[in-house]
């Protein structure tokens, strides 16, 4: 429980382009679930290594995709595999035309215990279409502050233990085929307003949304 | 005695969920638990020592007392409605089989409240509360009601205001309309979702499903005549009845694509198996498990019936042929 207030301290006082994660604050446009940022995020441009070990140029391998970022390790007790749970569920029941322009990206923040062949099996755990992403630590702190989130810290570990929990970031980042970041997603959001969102954001894009509906 | 915080330190009376917080199989002590069993066990075995009354009164109405039996007369049973009468002649001692089976009523009790169940099934995996639903709301009373000796539960009723509730709560179609509104109630998502984090009202709702568990089983496994005694047909008739009911919520669980309850989509998960498939096995385990428990109760009573029915055949009825199959007279 300390893990996710500390997470959700971080994100929220990091993320100063945040809106307000208040129901009905800001949400636009109002028929989707996710919470709305101020001003959008353009895609960063960071490479990292994928689970099968080639280098993953995230800007150029999501272009025009629907992509969910989220930070996250794979010895989380809570909040990742209940996100990469739902997502995995909400994706195998989509339609295949829209799943197919969907990328999960899953970033570690704990690459010292995540190497490609764990992220590898604890994903495909979830979905074997997600894709994991681990490298050095500047690389993945920048990659997190460049999406305006805290970058991840590493809590103590009790005396005689040789486990340690991360603090990290409990949104997910949403990109539109526009290759901008317009919503994120807290945990607490359900399988049924996954299901609800992504197709409309594949479908439709964001522009098109604001072309057929100004606010 | 709300939000004793993480980390397991503080201990806690009663199981609840504990949100956000990962599951662990470091065992937890919830003494609460513990006392309401101890109580119960403890009332049964005083009420054992104390020797059934052998002079008494309980109250009936006038068109269903006792007209005697096995050396016994009730003398004018109609002139007052309720009347009191003397204690009837079909008490027997308790048996060890009814100290067998209340304190194996008592075990399940305890199985189902108290860890690991307790806790998976407030907070974890509805799977688990589906089996805890099970242990407490059927299996558990059932036990409890057939290991209650006649005479005692005539002690339990006797009082007129005591009499009456129960006199009302067994009505035929009363325990069918409780039994299933409060699976139902306790099953939608405002309470789930809403009251399970809250010791106060998980405890309030496990009473609440134990004592339904009494009131579904009677009319099938009651044994005092005063209180709307069923022919074995109608018995067999009940319990069908609520075979088919929980197919709607069990249905709900198999069939939905996504999580019902926010409560299990949202917790930490448990060895892994995701909200969904949790989801279905809780289907599965209330249509399947509860079908065969009810559905086993139900063949039980048929064969008594029958047994019953080739004893009370009296000569010179009708009997298979041994050649044609027509009936002859024997």
């Amino acid at each position: 429980m300390s893990r996710s207030l500390l997470a959700l301290v971080l994100a929220g006082t990091a993320s100063g382009s945040l809106a307000a994660c208040a129901p009905g604050s800001d949400r636009e446009p109002e028929d989707l679930r996710g919470y709305l940022l101020g001003e959008p995020l353009a895609k960063p441009e960071f490479t990292l290594t994928s689970t099968d070990g080639t280098s993953f140029d995230f800007r150029r391998a999501t272009d025009g995709f629907v992509t969910l970022v989220f930070f996250g390790y794979t010895n989380c007790p809570d909040i990742c595999p209940v996100h990469m749970s739902s997502l995995g569920t909400v994706v195998a029941t989509l339609d295949p035309r829209v799943a197919e322009r969907i990328k999960v990206v899953f970033v570690t923040t704990d690459p010292r215990r995540d190497t490609p062949a764990v992220l590898h099996a604890w994903l495909d755990h979830f979905s074997p279409s997600f894709i994991g992403l681990t490298g050095d630590s500047t690389t993945i702190v920048r990659a997190q502050e460049s999406l305006k989130l805290a970058p991840a810290v590493i809590e103590k570990a009790a005396a005689g233990d040789t486990g340690y929990a991360v603090g990290h970031s409990a949104l997910v980042v949403a990109f539109s085929p526009d290759n901008q970041a317009h919503l994120v997603y807290p945990f607490g959001t359900r399988q049924e307003d996954w299901a609800h969102d992504l197709p409309e954001l594949v479908r439709q894009g964001w522009r098109a949304r604001a072309g057929a509906a100004p606010r | 005695m709300e939000g004793e915080g993480g980390g397991g330190a503080a201990v806690r009376w009663w199981c609840s969920a504990r949100l956000g917080e990962p599951w662990t199989w470091q065992w937890q002590a919830y003494p609460g638990v513990w006392l309401f069993i101890v109580t119960l066990g403890a009332a049964y075995a005083w009420r054992l020592c104390s020797r059934p009354p052998r002079t008494g009164r309980w109250w009936v109405p006038r068109s269903e007392a006792p007209r005697g039996g096995a050396g016994r007369t009730v003398k004018e049973p109609q002139r007052a409605a309720p009347t009191s009468v003397p204690l009837a002649a079909d008490e027997r001692p308790t048996s060890a089989r009814e100290i067998a089976l209340f304190s194996l009523g008592l075990a399940v009790l305890w199985a189902g409240a108290d860890w690991p169940v307790g806790v998976l099934a407030a907070g974890y995996l509805l799977s688990v509360k589906t089996v805890q639903y099970l242990l407490i709301g059927y299996i558990g009373p059932g036990l409890l009601l057939l290991g209650t000796p006649r005479w005692l539960l005539r002690r339990m009723i006797r009082g007129r205001v005591a009499f009456a509730v129960a006199r009302a709560l067994t009505r035929p179609l009363i325990p069918l309309a409780v039994a299933n509104g409060v699976l139902v109630a306790t099953h939608l998502p405002v309470v789930v979702d809403n009251l399970s984090g809250s010791q106060l009202w998980t405890f309030v709702l496990d009473l609440i499903v134990i004592g339904t568990g009494f009131i579904f089983w009677w009319p099938a496994l009651g044994r005092l005549p005063e209180l709307h005694a069923m022919s074995y047909g109608a018995r067999i008739g009940y319990l069908g009845l609520n075979l088919f009911l929980p197919t709607v919520p069990a249905s709900f669980f198999t069939f939905s694509q996504y999580p019902i309850y926010a409560l299990y989509e949202l917790a930490p998960r448990v060895s892994g198996i995701s909200a969904v498939a949790d989801q279905r096995v809780a289907g599965l385990l209330m249509k399947t498990c509860g079908g065969a428990l009810l559905f086993g109760t139900m063949s039980v009573m048929f064969f008594r019936w029958y047994r019953h029915e080739a004893d009370a055949e009296p000569e010179g009825v009708l009997t298979p042929s041994a050649q044609g199959g027509e009936g002859r007279r024997a």
